[in-house]
């Protein structure tokens, strides 16, 4: 381009320079006859084709310097951008290698493009292992393999993964749990699509999760062994050697016996729990006669509500029969009863109401107690909480049952909420669909 | 449950002797192990109505010795009950593959009088 700028500005210029040769030597355009006439003519066409030819180069020049200076200058910005941008892509690419989490690109089917030097560390592998493979061969999950079909599929269709617990099988043969990313960072335009992996090592947090609740499980275990033993100790004293003891000594073993049995009820809860947060509660379907199930958790119940002169009252609509885990769906209404009737007053009223609708059935537990206080509602169903009002009423509680039904309802696919006010009662309702 | 021969194994001391005491009670002849190994020996030489195992037992566990009692000719059709605090599945799916009539019971869900009841209704079957 410069080249034939150049050029045309001499030739030009050259044009000039002739036309201006001829103007000042005109008689070798003249021909003879009328020769002052046409001598003036001549002058006069030479005269303008100078001044145009000037006027031209000079236009013609100034035209060609701001074309190349503008040309310059984009130049020199194209050039500054360039390295502003090798710059930034040096950073970035530095950023990427140096980088202590994790990150693999990927192409969105997931063979392996570049890993970054912390996941050659954290796979224990070289680039050559990783390179072309595909990443989803690395990562597997413990009875929910379909779960990492599904990310295979999330990536190939460029939804984001985000931040979903896999174990990533390493060199040394060792799985190790990960929180896995994914995410399309293709630039638009581009035609090479590329995804970024990112892993987290979250082992240890899961090592220790599954270590305390084993602990958990197994100090449970232990613990029943005494419990049972107290349990037939105090049950024979009364039931065998009466005649032996006092109506004092009888009423305090009486005590005795309830409290063992709440600290068996406690160890039970906990090792509900701590088998629900190692995943072996196995949500196992039947059949179930759900007024029948009402029924004998009520009766297993009166006692306790004997002593507090409470009346429970029922309601079942319906068809109650459901294809659910029995087991399960006892262990809360256990719970929910038995709290009803922990935090209700003496002569008080619990409303036992099941209702079945086609696509689901309903659980109704309400009491005429003490309620909750509308700022801790929230909590109520975290882990060890229970509500201030609620440690007066009665000391010991363990602050686990709720959490716990929270987890088994929607376990079974369902909801659980509740309405309440101080001093009047709470209702809890949960749904399990059909 | 006059007259039946009621053969307990287990290692807990006090159980064995209130439990027994309540079978005595109601005219049972009530025969005491407290391993897995002496427990498999007395069933096999005196044939007992029912058998109880405990599950957690040294020497050898409760389901090791049903496993062996189930082995033998009588054995496998005595009624047994395995006795634990603990809840395996795999115990309780031990319980069931050896064919009734074997039960399994949590004992800290259950009463002394309760257990005595539970071998009364197995045994009149």
């Amino acid at each position: 381009m410069r080249f034939f700028t150049s050029f045309l500005t001499l030739v030009v210029l050259l044009l000039c320079i002739f036309f201006a040769f001829l103007y000042f030597d005109s008689k070798y355009l003249l021909v003879a006859t009328d020769a002052e006439y046409a001598k003036n003519i001549g002058k006069q066409l030479l005269e303008l084709l100078l001044v145009v030819s000037i006027a031209g180069s000079i236009f013609l020049s100034l035209l060609i310097y701001s074309v190349l200076s503008t040309q310059n200058a984009a130049r020199r910005m194209a050039y500054a951008i360039s390295k502003d941008m090798s710059f930034s892509k040096e950073q970035f690419r530095r950023f990427y290698e140096l980088s202590p989490v994790p990150y693999l690109l990927i192409s969105p089917k997931g063979t392996i493009t570049r890993p970054n030097k912390a996941s050659l560390r954290f796979f224990g592998r070289t680039e050559e292992d990783l390179i072309d493979k595909n990443i989803f061969s690395f990562l597997s999950l413990p009875e929910h393999s379909e779960k990492i079909m599904r990310y295979k599929d999330s990536a190939e269709r460029r939804i984001p993964v985000e931040q979903k617990e896999v174990q990533v099988l390493l060199d040394s043969k060792e799985l190790r749990w990960a929180l896995l990313s994914i995410e399309d960072i293709t630039t638009p335009g581009s035609h090479e699509h590329n995804c970024l992996v990112t892993l987290v090592d979250i082992h240890e947090q899961k090592e220790l999760e599954r270590i305390k609740t084993e602990f958990l499980s197994l100090a449970s275990h232990q613990l029943r062994s005494p419990l049972a033993n107290l349990k037939w100790y105090i049950d024979f004293l009364l039931n065998r050697r009466r005649d032996q003891m006092s109506e004092e000594v009888q009423g305090y073993l009486h005590k005795m016996y309830r409290r063992n049995s709440d600290m068996i009820e406690l160890v039970n809860t906990l090792l509900n729990l701590s088998r629900i947060e190692m995943g072996r509660v196995k949500v196992e379907k039947e059949s179930v006669d759900l007024e029948a199930l009402a029924k004998s958790v009520i009766e297993e119940l009166e006692p306790t509500a004997l002593e507090k002169k409470i009346v429970m009252e029922t309601s079942f609509v319906g068809d109650l029969q459901l294809d659910t885990d029995t087991r399960l769906v006892r262990i809360i209404l256990q719970n929910l009863l038995s709290n009803s009737l922990r935090y209700t007053k003496e002569n008080g009223k619990v409303f036992i109401r099941l209702t079945a609708s086609t696509s689901r059935i309903r659980f109704e537990v309400e009491d005429t107690g003490v309620g909750i206080p509308p700022n801790e509602q929230g909590s109520i169903f975290s882990k060890l909480y229970r509500a201030s009002n609620a440690k007066e009423i009665e000391a010991n509680g363990n602050g686990i049952g709720l959490y716990m039904c929270k987890e088994l309802v929607e376990g079974l696919g369902g909801t659980i909420t509740f309405v309440s006010k101080l001093e009047e009662g709470t209702t809890f309702t949960f749904e399990l669909p059909r | 449950m006059n007259g039946k021969k009621i053969l307990m194994v287990d290692d807990d001391l006090a159980f064995c002797e209130m439990l027994s005491e309540i079978l005595r009670e109601e005219g049972a002849e009530v025969l005491v192990e407290h391993d897995g190994a002496s427990g498999i020996e007395k069933a096999l030489s005196e044939h007992p109505d029912i058998v109880l195992f405990d599950v957690m037992m040294p020497v050898m566990s409760g389901i090791k010795a049903l496993e062996k009692l189930r082995a033998d000719g009588w054995g496998k059709n005595v009624p047994a009950i395995l006795l634990t605090n603990v809840n395996q599945p795999e115990a309780m799916a031990a319980s069931l593959e050896n064919g009734p009539p074997t039960e399994y019971l949590l004992k800290v869900d259950w009463t002394l009088d309760q257990i005595a009841e539970r071998i009364k209704k197995i045994l009149e079957v």
